[in-house]
């Protein structure tokens, strides 16, 4: 069934806005289909209420990159570079 | 036609083609292309050094724990210190990446596959990710980064690790595929599952509302 703002707005549907929502937020889809994305967005309350939860989970998620446990970069580093000058 | 026959012969003029830098006193990027240790050092350094912590990520996500992961960061290292003559400068993370994919599959050979545990074949057939989901497990939290953290542990170790190659350490779907032998659209199909999942479980503990209310 057609929603409302399918009905009144060209472009891409909703099921297929959600089909490529998460391509869309992570930047690996074309200029051209993203703007269309975008433009659905704007007027579609309901695909932009997804796209700023899933938006959000990826911010979450990017925030859990720990650093590295300095003891192991540091011997990582000591091995490149006994790697690099053996002496 | 004698035209076209002319800006043929234009573009194939021989004297062109022996004018080209000959391939043993140039090598492109490289900050010195004759091959010699130290050069073979600096090339190390300024191709390698700055991906040790996107190297350390990946293999982690590869291997799930510290002493491993170290083995196969520096092992990568090895392989890649030691064909870094033959590397033309471009592309160093896919370079290294591809390294380290063969690195791991060497690694993954010597020890023996765990056929009985598969928790992610049986994630792709369950037909609904709530079904065997116990709601006593399911500690409510108030806080939105912790539900997230809960929900990314929660995934199979497959579903997983494609979250935290392309959110955490953030690899392209290519790079992903690449690093774990998987085609481009098991990745994303893996990713969409997963976040979907996370997404989920946001709803039942009444977090995502948060999002649109901000
Ligand atoms: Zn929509």
């Amino acid at each position: 069934m057609m929603s409302f703002v399918q009905k009144i707005m060209p472009g891409p549907s909703c099921d297929e806005v959600m089909e490529t929502l998460q391509a869309y937020l992570d930047g690996e889809i074309d200029d051209k289909q993203a703007k269309k994305v975008a433009r659905h967005l704007a007027k579609c309350s309901q695909c932009d209420r997804e796209s700023q939860v899933y938006s959000k989970i990826k911010e979450s998620l990017a925030k859990r990159k720990q650093p590295v446990d300095p003891e192991i970069m540091a011997a990582i580093k000591q091995f490149s570079q006994d790697l690099i000058s053996p002496n | 036609m004698p035209v076209k026959d002319c800006v043929v012969a234009l573009m194939i003029r021989p004297e062109e083609s022996t004018a080209l830098p000959d391939s043993s006193t140039d090598s492109g990027t490289r900050p010195d292309p004759t091959g010699s240790k130290a050069e073979d050092a600096a090339a190390f350094q300024k191709y390698v050094t700055p991906e040790f912590d996107l190297l350390y990520r990946t293999a982690w996500s590869l291997t799930r724990n510290n002493t491993d992961a170290q083995d196969l960061v520096q092992d990568t290292l090895l392989r890649a210190f030691r064909s870094i003559d033959r590397f033309d400068g471009r592309y160093p993370r896919a370079w290294l990446l591809t390294i380290m994919r063969n690195a791991n599959i060497n690694r993954a050979r010597k020890k023996k596959p765990d056929l009985l545990d598969d928790p992610d074949a049986a994630f792709e057939r369950s037909a609904d990710f709530a079904d065997n989901e116990d709601p006593e497990s399911l500690v409510v939290s108030p806080v939105f980064d912790a539900a997230v953290q809960q929900a990314l542990d929660a995934l199979p170790p497959n579903f997983r690790q494609v979250v935290e190659l392309v959110d955490l350490n953030g690899l392209s779907y290519q790079e992903a595929a690449d690093i774990t032998e998987t085609p481009v659209g098991t990745v994303m199909s893996r990713l969409h599952r997963a976040r979907s999942r996370i997404r989920e479980q946001l709803s039942e503990t009444g977090l995502d509302a948060e999002v649109s209310a901000s």
